[in-house]
């Protein structure tokens, strides 16, 4: 199925998990997650399932030192 | 527990090579408990602050705290406390590794470094002896050199040296303080000061690190770290690529200040220079600090070109080395970087300086007769290198870009003041107020200059608010999340107020901030408190350790203020607010209306004077800083 990712279209499983996707892309958990303009609560990503067409923007906290 | 312990004061004077011992009664060290409040303190006893940095009168100060060698994660700094040449401030800067450690372990909590020496010398401490030696045969050395030398001189190998390089003899005005030839003292010229005096290193015997007042109860802290790591991504991220695994992430969003701060995206060179790049290239060891666990340095070889002994880039010096110069070339930024640790340069200062020289070369404000026919643009790596050495050396261009790019651009004139990116004379580090507004209303009133240490960050008030991020932040008081980063309003002025105090805080009790913090790091407020009580029998509070911070900041302003500052100083450049000219954050812009508002209200939650910024009489009060009045 397609959704829209931080902007660009995205093709991904169907019944794929908020956790998944961060798996997928290769990114922790130490994100924030926002689908179709809400905010997921960390304890949710692995239970939220991602549904066609959800705009979907990951927002990775950039700190450097 | 216990009455707080006294501090106790190593006092040396090199103009009369006299060596002396105070103590601060511990009631009175409470308000003060180490780093840099316990420096500004000693300091405000011994100094006008109208004296000229590079005099006699500018007393050096080394601090650590209380807490400081209880063998844990994140407790071995020690602050550099001074009168800035750089900025003419009050002057501060931090640093780890093993020599915080072994000065507590001498039983110093302070060494104050007073006067001038005729000649140059280093000072070795073993507990009561202090001898005060003659460094004639060091001076002119890198520290490398210079390391060994001592070890030579004093036939010991059981010591750790706290020292500057030729960039500190020579007067650069951003020189550091290097211990381990690779933990820097690094911001504000604290190594200009020691290089002032004549003093080539501080030298201490290693002794026995202090054992914590409830053994018990620390070690239920001491040993979660292991725990903690394995469950914070954030901390276990810097231990495999370092500080410096953002870059990419910050080109990529548009927030890298590339080539002096006229872009914001390096997309042709960020990801050469990343953490990653280097874990998978020229990594060749993480290093660490006195018990620490997360392992945060780097260490990277180069054969032939970078020696392992100088350690690595962080981001600040991947930064200001690569995407401010223009330069992606990974071999260029560790060599870079080694040439300052070697010479004894703050990277941040020394990079942003040439990345200010670059732009004033492509804009024809430096010609090939001012740089001595050296093609100093963006992008030139091999330049870049060349200068760094006539900096050090003060030769050539060097001469001018070793005063910071403040003073140079004032000298160059015509438009140059505008390509400073900076305040109170001190360069910015690698983030961008646009991304970051509280980082950059702190940048703008931080006491010694622009800071990316001094305060928390944006963008973790976006994270979820079950995260441990928000959960921690909200222990501080701040409570409310964030879409954006971007965003400025009140809540956003009281979170940089409020996480520069708990900032403050650390730099007083001499934490490292990866592993001590109000947000992502491994341990929050609640365990600050646990582990005064657990390691010195210090029965505290968030409520009085934010006291603490606050109380410095204030110190700091208020030697400002006797020394001529106001809130005119507080000002970002204009570039700063200019749209964002390129990549995925183009067009955004920084309001300059609101943030000059923000800045605003920040002096009315301080608790400063609307007119000139500088702590009020009541504020000072409020701290127990009537003597300051």
């Amino acid at each position: 199925m397609e959704v829209i990712l931080n902007r660009a279209v995205k093709t991904i499983d169907q019944d794929m998990s908020v956790t998944q996707l961060l798996e997928e892309l290769n990114m922790k958990k130490n994100v924030a997650v926002f689908i179709d303009n809400v905010q997921i609560l960390q304890k949710e990503y692995d239970t939220t399932l991602l549904v066609e067409q959800n705009n979907i923007r990951i927002f990775r906290p950039l700190s450097g030192g | 527990m216990r009455s707080f312990p006294d501090a106790s004061i190593l006092v040396i004077d090199l103009t009369k090579k006299e060596v002396s011992k105070k103590t601060l009664a511990g009631e009175i060290y409470r308000l003060y408990p180490g780093g840099s409040s316990l420096g500004v303190y000693l300091l405000m006893q011994e100094m006008n602050p109208k004296a000229e940095a590079l005099s006699p009168d500018n007393p050096l100060i080394f601090s650590v705290s209380a807490l400081t060698g209880l063998p844990m994660s994140g407790l071995s700094r020690v602050v550099v406390t001074t009168k800035s040449p750089l900025t003419g401030t009050i002057g501060d800067s931090q640093a780890g590794g093993f020599f915080p450690v072994h000065m507590k372990g001498n039983g110093y909590d302070s060494i104050i470094i007073k006067g001038k020496s005729q000649n140059p010398v280093y000072v070795f401490v073993d507990e009561d002896k202090v001898e005060i030696r003659d460094a004639a045969g060091i001076w002119g050395m890198v520290t490398g050199d210079a390391e060994d030398a001592i070890r030579e001189d004093l036939n010991q190998d059981d010591i750790e040296i706290a020292q500057i390089g030729p960039g500190g003899e020579n007067l650069v005005k951003f020189a550091c303080i290097l211990n381990m030839c690779n933990r820097a003292n690094g911001r504000n010229g604290t190594g200009t000061v020691m290089g002032y005096k004549n003093l080539k290193a501080l030298v201490v015997k290693k002794k026995k690190p202090q054992q914590a007042f409830n053994r018990e109860q620390f070690k239920k802290l001491s040993t979660s770290v292991k725990q903690r790591l394995a469950q914070n991504e954030s901390v276990a991220g810097l231990g495999q690529y370092g500080t410096n695994g953002d870059l990419e992430g910050f080109s990529e969003e548009g927030f890298l200040p590339t080539n002096n701060w006229t872009t914001n995206t390096f997309p042709e060179g960020a990801k050469n220079i990343t953490g990653e790049t280097m874990y998978d290239t020229v990594l060749k060891d993480r290093d660490t600090c006195f018990s620490c666990a997360v392992r945060c340095k780097r260490v990277v070889e180069i054969p032939g070109r970078v020696d392992p002994r100088y350690g690595g880039p962080e981001y600040e010096t991947a930064a200001t080395f690569g995407s401010y110069c223009g330069v992606g070339d990974l071999a260029d930024v560790c060599e870079a970087n080694q040439l300052c640790n070697m010479y004894g340069l703050d990277t941040i200062s020394c990079g942003a300086t040439i990345a200010f020289a670059m732009e004033c070369y492509e804009k024809g404000l430096l010609t090939n007769e001012d740089t001595g026919g050296i093609e100093l643009t963006f992008g030139n790596g091999k330049a870049m290198i060349e200068v760094i050495k006539l900096i050090a050396t003060r030769k050539g261009i060097g001469k001018l870009l070793a005063q910071g790019s403040k003073r140079a651009a004032e000298e160059i004139g015509g438009a140059a003041p505008e390509y400073f990116m900076g305040v109170k004379g001190q360069e910015f580090p690698a983030h961008m107020p646009q991304y970051k507004p509280a980082v950059g209303m702190v940048y703008a009133v931080n006491p010694f200059g622009a800071d990316h240490q001094s305060s928390e960050h944006d963008p973790f008030l976006v994270m979820p608010e079950d995260s441990q991020e928000r959960i921690n932040i909200a222990k501080i008081g701040m409570i409310k999340g964030y879409a954006d980063p971007f965003v400025i309003d009140d809540d956003k002025v009281r979170f940089a107020f409020d996480s520069q105090c708990f900032f403050s805080t650390l730099d007083t009790l001499c934490l490292c901030q990866f592993v001590w913090g109000p947000s992502w790091e491994l341990f929050g407020p609640s365990e600050m408190v646990e582990l005064c009580s657990s390691g010195i029998g210090w029965e505290t509070s968030i409520f009085e350790l934010m006291r603490v911070g606050e109380r410095r900041i204030n110190m700091m302003r208020q030697f400002n203020a006797l020394a001529g500052f106001t809130k005119a100083d507080d000002k970002l450049p204009k570039r700063i607010f200019e749209p964002m000219p390129d990549g995925a954050s183009k067009g955004i812009q920084l309001d300059e209306i609101k943030f000059k508002a923000a800045i605003e209200l920040y002096y009315k939650f301080a608790g400063w004077d609307e007119e000139s910024g500088n702590p009020t009489e009541d504020t000072l009060r409020k701290l127990s800083l009537d003597w300051m009045i």
